[in-house]
Protein backbone atom coordinates (compact mmCIF):
# COMPACT_ATOMS: atom_id res chain seq x y z
CA UNK A 1 0.00 0.00 0.00
CA UNK A 2 1.09 3.14 -1.08
CA UNK A 3 1.20 5.55 1.56
CA UNK A 4 1.55 9.12 2.26
CA UNK A 5 2.50 9.98 6.04
CA UNK A 6 5.09 12.69 6.37
CA UNK A 7 3.57 15.22 4.01
CA UNK A 8 7.01 16.10 3.53
CA UNK A 9 6.61 15.03 -0.02
CA UNK A 10 3.42 16.40 -1.50
CA UNK A 11 3.94 19.62 -4.09
CA UNK A 12 5.99 19.72 -6.51
CA UNK A 13 8.45 17.31 -8.47
CA UNK A 14 11.23 19.80 -7.23
CA UNK A 15 10.36 18.93 -4.17
CA UNK A 16 9.33 15.60 -4.44
CA UNK A 17 12.97 14.82 -5.63
CA UNK A 18 14.99 16.98 -3.62
CA UNK A 19 13.41 15.54 -0.01
CA UNK A 20 14.00 11.93 -1.87
CA UNK A 21 17.58 12.55 -2.11
CA UNK A 22 17.52 14.50 1.69
CA UNK A 23 15.88 11.23 2.79
CA UNK A 24 18.72 9.34 0.95
CA UNK A 25 21.67 11.46 2.90
CA UNK A 26 20.94 9.48 5.41
CA UNK A 27 21.84 6.01 3.33
CA UNK A 28 25.15 7.85 2.84
CA UNK A 29 27.18 7.05 5.61
CA UNK A 30 25.25 3.21 5.25
CA UNK A 31 27.06 2.36 2.26
CA UNK A 32 29.47 5.24 1.56
CA UNK A 33 32.59 4.18 3.46
CA UNK A 34 35.34 4.53 2.02
CA UNK A 35 36.97 1.42 3.48
CA UNK A 36 34.23 -0.58 1.82
CA UNK A 37 36.15 -2.23 -0.65
CA UNK A 38 36.01 -3.12 -4.21
CA UNK A 39 33.02 -5.01 -5.52
CA UNK A 40 34.35 -8.03 -5.86
CA UNK A 41 36.19 -8.83 -2.41
CA UNK A 42 33.88 -8.07 0.17
CA UNK A 43 30.73 -10.59 0.58
CA UNK A 44 28.86 -8.43 2.86
CA UNK A 45 28.69 -5.66 0.46
CA UNK A 46 27.84 -7.65 -2.34
CA UNK A 47 24.93 -8.52 0.21
CA UNK A 48 24.23 -4.75 0.31
CA UNK A 49 24.58 -4.46 -3.72
CA UNK A 50 21.99 -7.65 -3.78
CA UNK A 51 19.26 -5.74 -1.41
CA UNK A 52 18.86 -3.26 -4.31
CA UNK A 53 15.80 -4.49 -6.70
CA UNK A 54 16.70 -4.83 -10.56
CA UNK A 55 14.76 -4.46 -12.87
CA UNK A 56 10.82 -2.35 -12.33
CA UNK A 57 11.85 -1.89 -9.38
CA UNK A 58 7.83 -1.36 -8.26
CA UNK A 59 6.50 -0.38 -4.89
CA UNK A 60 7.69 -0.75 -1.23
CA UNK A 61 5.02 -0.35 1.78
CA UNK A 62 6.06 1.86 4.39
CA UNK A 63 6.48 -1.62 6.68
CA UNK A 64 8.71 -3.32 3.65
CA UNK A 65 10.35 0.03 2.91
CA UNK A 66 10.96 0.27 7.13
CA UNK A 67 12.53 -3.45 6.94
CA UNK A 68 14.62 -2.75 3.56
CA UNK A 69 16.20 -0.10 6.06
CA UNK A 70 16.87 -2.23 8.88
CA UNK A 71 18.77 -4.60 6.56
CA UNK A 72 20.58 -2.02 5.17
CA UNK A 73 21.77 -1.04 8.07
CA UNK A 74 22.62 -4.17 9.36
CA UNK A 75 24.18 -5.47 5.81
CA UNK A 76 26.48 -1.80 6.39
CA UNK A 77 27.20 -2.69 9.81
CA UNK A 78 29.18 -5.87 8.20
CA UNK A 79 30.32 -4.15 5.67
CA UNK A 80 32.09 -1.49 7.29
CA UNK A 81 33.47 -0.67 10.71
CA UNK A 82 34.43 2.56 12.63
CA UNK A 83 33.74 4.58 9.66
CA UNK A 84 33.48 8.49 11.26
CA UNK A 85 34.44 10.89 8.24
CA UNK A 86 32.49 9.91 5.36
CA UNK A 87 34.27 12.51 2.60
CA UNK A 88 33.77 15.82 1.18
CA UNK A 89 29.87 17.52 1.59
CA UNK A 90 27.96 15.06 2.50
CA UNK A 91 26.00 14.93 5.81
CA UNK A 92 23.27 14.42 7.41
CA UNK A 93 21.89 15.39 11.19
CA UNK A 94 19.09 15.13 12.67
CA UNK A 95 16.66 11.82 13.65
CA UNK A 96 15.84 12.06 9.97
CA UNK A 97 17.08 8.82 7.92
CA UNK A 98 16.14 6.81 5.13
CA UNK A 99 17.72 5.35 1.51
CA UNK A 100 16.80 6.04 -1.84
CA UNK A 101 17.21 3.97 -5.30
CA UNK A 102 18.06 5.97 -8.51
CA UNK A 103 17.20 3.89 -11.83
CA UNK A 104 17.55 4.86 -15.59
CA UNK A 105 14.72 5.02 -18.03
CA UNK A 106 14.88 1.34 -18.50
CA UNK A 107 15.03 0.73 -14.95
CA UNK A 108 17.95 -2.44 -15.10
CA UNK A 109 19.94 -1.81 -13.14
CA UNK A 110 19.92 0.80 -10.77
CA UNK A 111 22.37 3.40 -11.71
CA UNK A 112 23.44 4.27 -8.25
CA UNK A 113 23.33 4.01 -4.56
CA UNK A 114 25.71 1.04 -4.28
CA UNK A 115 29.31 1.66 -5.53
CA UNK A 116 31.32 0.97 -2.68
CA UNK A 117 32.63 4.28 -2.46
CA UNK A 118 32.20 7.05 -1.17
CA UNK A 119 28.31 8.63 -1.71
CA UNK A 120 27.23 12.14 -1.92
CA UNK A 121 30.29 13.67 -2.08
CA UNK A 122 31.41 15.97 -4.60
CA UNK A 123 33.82 13.28 -6.08
CA UNK A 124 30.81 10.63 -6.00
CA UNK A 125 27.71 12.34 -6.28
CA UNK A 126 24.46 10.38 -6.09
CA UNK A 127 23.28 9.87 -10.15
CA UNK A 128 19.94 10.54 -10.90
CA UNK A 129 19.03 9.86 -14.63
CA UNK A 130 16.02 12.90 -15.79
CA UNK A 131 14.19 10.43 -17.21
CA UNK A 132 14.09 8.13 -14.52
CA UNK A 133 12.87 6.95 -11.33
CA UNK A 134 13.95 7.47 -7.77
CA UNK A 135 12.50 4.90 -5.24
CA UNK A 136 12.53 6.43 -1.78
CA UNK A 137 11.61 5.78 1.95
CA UNK A 138 11.92 8.24 4.81
CA UNK A 139 11.48 8.76 8.17
CA UNK A 140 11.79 11.26 11.31
CA UNK A 141 12.00 9.91 13.51
CA UNK A 142 12.54 5.84 13.21
CA UNK A 143 10.04 5.45 16.32
CA UNK A 144 7.80 7.86 18.07
CA UNK A 145 5.87 10.15 16.76
CA UNK A 146 6.61 12.04 13.58
CA UNK A 147 7.25 16.18 13.20
CA UNK A 148 4.39 18.30 14.25
CA UNK A 149 3.69 21.26 12.64
CA UNK A 150 6.93 20.80 10.39
CA UNK A 151 8.66 23.70 8.19
CA UNK A 152 11.52 22.56 5.48
CA UNK A 153 13.76 24.01 2.96
CA UNK A 154 15.61 22.83 -0.18
CA UNK A 155 18.32 24.98 -1.64
CA UNK A 156 21.25 25.07 -3.47
CA UNK A 157 24.08 28.21 -3.64
CA UNK A 158 21.87 29.78 -1.24
CA UNK A 159 18.82 29.93 -3.83
CA UNK A 160 15.55 28.30 -2.56
CA UNK A 161 14.72 26.03 -4.62
CA UNK A 162 11.50 24.59 -2.73
CA UNK A 163 10.02 25.18 0.68
CA UNK A 164 7.23 24.43 2.45
CA UNK A 165 5.62 22.86 5.57
CA UNK A 166 2.64 20.66 7.73
CA UNK A 167 0.37 20.67 10.72
CA UNK A 168 0.93 17.04 10.06
CA UNK A 169 -1.76 16.26 12.83
CA UNK A 170 -1.36 12.69 12.86
CA UNK A 171 2.02 13.08 13.17
CA UNK A 172 2.74 10.77 10.68
CA UNK A 173 6.01 9.78 11.01
CA UNK A 174 7.57 8.07 7.53
CA UNK A 175 6.95 8.34 3.73
CA UNK A 176 7.60 5.79 0.87
CA UNK A 177 7.43 6.66 -2.82
CA UNK A 178 8.62 6.64 -6.50
CA UNK A 179 9.50 10.39 -8.23
CA UNK A 180 9.03 9.98 -12.09
CA UNK A 181 11.37 12.48 -13.07
CA UNK A 182 10.77 11.48 -16.66
CA UNK A 183 7.34 12.99 -16.37
CA UNK A 184 7.43 15.40 -12.98
CA UNK A 185 10.82 17.41 -15.05
CA UNK A 186 9.16 19.39 -17.82
CA UNK A 187 12.77 20.50 -19.03
CA UNK A 188 15.43 17.89 -18.95
CA UNK A 189 19.47 18.67 -18.59
CA UNK A 190 22.77 17.77 -17.22
CA UNK A 191 24.64 19.23 -14.28
CA UNK A 192 26.27 18.21 -11.13
CA UNK A 193 24.32 20.19 -8.04
CA UNK A 194 24.78 20.51 -4.83
CA UNK A 195 21.38 20.59 -2.49
CA UNK A 196 20.91 21.14 0.69
CA UNK A 197 18.00 21.35 2.97
CA UNK A 198 16.46 21.63 6.67
CA UNK A 199 13.52 20.10 8.52
CA UNK A 200 12.06 22.54 11.58
CA UNK A 201 9.24 21.16 13.84
CA UNK A 202 7.49 21.93 17.17
CA UNK A 203 8.61 18.61 18.69
CA UNK A 204 11.47 17.06 17.24
CA UNK A 205 15.15 18.14 16.67
CA UNK A 206 16.18 19.87 12.79
CA UNK A 207 16.76 17.53 10.40
CA UNK A 208 19.58 18.88 8.08
CA UNK A 209 21.46 17.69 5.10
CA UNK A 210 23.50 18.47 2.02
CA UNK A 211 24.83 16.39 -0.64
CA UNK A 212 25.70 16.31 -4.26
CA UNK A 213 23.71 15.33 -7.15
CA UNK A 214 24.58 14.20 -10.24
CA UNK A 215 21.77 14.75 -12.87
CA UNK A 216 22.24 12.44 -15.89
CA UNK A 217 20.76 13.25 -19.30
CA UNK A 218 22.03 13.80 -22.85
CA UNK A 219 24.48 16.50 -22.67
CA UNK A 220 24.35 19.08 -25.04
CA UNK A 221 21.84 17.21 -26.71
CA UNK A 222 19.23 17.94 -24.06
CA UNK A 223 17.01 21.79 -24.91
CA UNK A 224 19.26 23.18 -22.46
CA UNK A 225 22.45 21.93 -24.00
CA UNK A 226 21.30 22.77 -27.64
CA UNK A 227 20.13 26.91 -25.95
CA UNK A 228 23.83 27.12 -24.35
CA UNK A 229 25.68 25.82 -27.88
CA UNK A 230 23.36 28.58 -29.66
CA UNK A 231 23.98 31.34 -27.17
CA UNK A 232 27.93 30.20 -27.44
CA UNK A 233 28.03 30.11 -31.42
CA UNK A 234 25.63 33.79 -31.13
CA UNK A 235 28.07 35.19 -28.49
CA UNK A 236 31.21 33.95 -30.99
CA UNK A 237 29.97 35.46 -34.04
CA UNK A 238 29.16 38.75 -32.58
CA UNK A 239 32.49 39.20 -31.19
CA UNK A 240 34.10 37.97 -34.39
CA UNK A 241 32.40 40.05 -36.80
CA UNK A 242 30.97 42.99 -35.11
CA UNK A 243 32.88 43.72 -31.99
CA UNK A 244 36.55 43.74 -33.04
CA UNK A 245 38.46 46.53 -33.51
CA UNK A 246 38.68 48.58 -36.72
CA UNK A 247 40.84 50.62 -38.79
CA UNK A 248 39.33 53.80 -40.18
CA UNK A 249 40.51 56.96 -42.09
CA UNK A 250 40.66 60.30 -40.08
CA UNK A 251 41.18 63.35 -42.20
CA UNK B 1 45.01 64.45 -45.89
CA UNK B 2 44.06 61.57 -44.12
CA UNK B 3 45.71 59.08 -41.31
CA UNK B 4 44.91 55.43 -40.45
CA UNK B 5 43.70 54.85 -37.07
CA UNK B 6 42.61 52.00 -34.94
CA UNK B 7 38.78 52.39 -33.84
CA UNK B 8 37.23 49.93 -30.89
CA UNK B 9 34.26 49.18 -29.78
CA UNK B 10 34.39 48.22 -25.52
CA UNK B 11 30.06 48.67 -25.53
CA UNK B 12 29.99 45.70 -28.45
CA UNK B 13 32.62 43.83 -26.74
CA UNK B 14 30.77 43.82 -23.33
CA UNK B 15 27.35 43.01 -24.99
CA UNK B 16 28.53 40.26 -27.08
CA UNK B 17 30.56 39.10 -24.05
CA UNK B 18 27.74 38.43 -22.05
CA UNK B 19 25.98 36.45 -24.80
CA UNK B 20 29.01 34.54 -25.10
CA UNK B 21 29.41 33.93 -21.12
CA UNK B 22 26.30 32.92 -21.10
CA UNK B 23 26.65 30.27 -23.52
CA UNK B 24 30.16 29.50 -22.18
CA UNK B 25 28.21 29.43 -18.32
CA UNK B 26 25.49 27.05 -19.71
CA UNK B 27 27.94 24.41 -21.70
CA UNK B 28 30.22 23.94 -19.37
CA UNK B 29 27.41 22.82 -16.46
CA UNK B 30 25.96 20.53 -18.98
CA UNK B 31 29.03 19.39 -19.90
CA UNK B 32 29.63 19.01 -16.23
CA UNK B 33 32.85 20.63 -16.53
CA UNK B 34 31.94 22.98 -13.26
CA UNK B 35 29.15 22.43 -11.08
CA UNK B 36 25.74 24.49 -10.85
CA UNK B 37 26.43 27.09 -8.23
CA UNK B 38 26.09 30.53 -8.30
CA UNK B 39 29.92 31.71 -7.69
CA UNK B 40 30.81 29.36 -10.37
CA UNK B 41 28.48 30.38 -12.79
CA UNK B 42 29.49 33.78 -12.48
CA UNK B 43 32.89 33.26 -12.23
CA UNK B 44 32.29 31.98 -16.34
CA UNK B 45 30.08 34.54 -17.38
CA UNK B 46 32.75 37.40 -15.84
CA UNK B 47 35.14 35.61 -17.82
CA UNK B 48 32.80 35.79 -20.87
CA UNK B 49 32.58 39.34 -20.67
CA UNK B 50 36.43 39.86 -19.78
CA UNK B 51 37.23 37.97 -23.18
CA UNK B 52 34.87 40.17 -25.49
CA UNK B 53 36.35 43.33 -23.64
CA UNK B 54 39.52 42.25 -24.19
CA UNK B 55 38.76 40.98 -27.49
CA UNK B 56 36.77 44.75 -28.68
CA UNK B 57 40.30 46.61 -27.28
CA UNK B 58 43.01 44.64 -28.10
CA UNK B 59 41.87 42.36 -30.41
CA UNK B 60 43.69 42.18 -34.24
CA UNK B 61 42.37 45.01 -36.12
CA UNK B 62 40.19 44.87 -39.62
CA UNK B 63 41.41 45.76 -42.40
CA UNK B 64 39.86 49.65 -43.74
CA UNK B 65 37.20 48.75 -46.54
CA UNK B 66 38.85 49.55 -49.99
CA UNK B 67 36.26 50.70 -53.15
CA UNK B 68 33.77 52.98 -53.47
CA UNK B 69 32.48 52.48 -50.14
CA UNK B 70 35.00 52.19 -47.76
CA UNK B 71 38.00 53.79 -49.59
CA UNK B 72 39.86 56.82 -47.68
CA UNK B 73 37.94 60.51 -48.51
CA UNK B 74 39.43 61.73 -51.91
Amino acid sequence: MFQRTLALVHRRALCLFALSVLGALSLTPLLAAPNAGAQNDNAALDALRAEVPEGDPGKFDLTEASEEFDRLVALYDQATTGVSDFGDGSELTGPCGGWAYSYDSNGDPPIDILDGGTAFTAGNPFRVDVRGLVQYYGFAPENGDGPRNHTWFVKTSGISLDKGGDPNTNLKNRNAGIVDLANDLPVKFSAKVRVEGEMMSDNLATCRGQGHVDFVGNGLTDPVGLAGLALLAGGLFGLLFNARPAITYKS
Amino acid sequence: MTDQMKETYPLRGILWGIMFGLGLMVVAIVAKVIALSLVSALAVLILGIAIGTTWSMFGPARPPKSGNDGGPPA
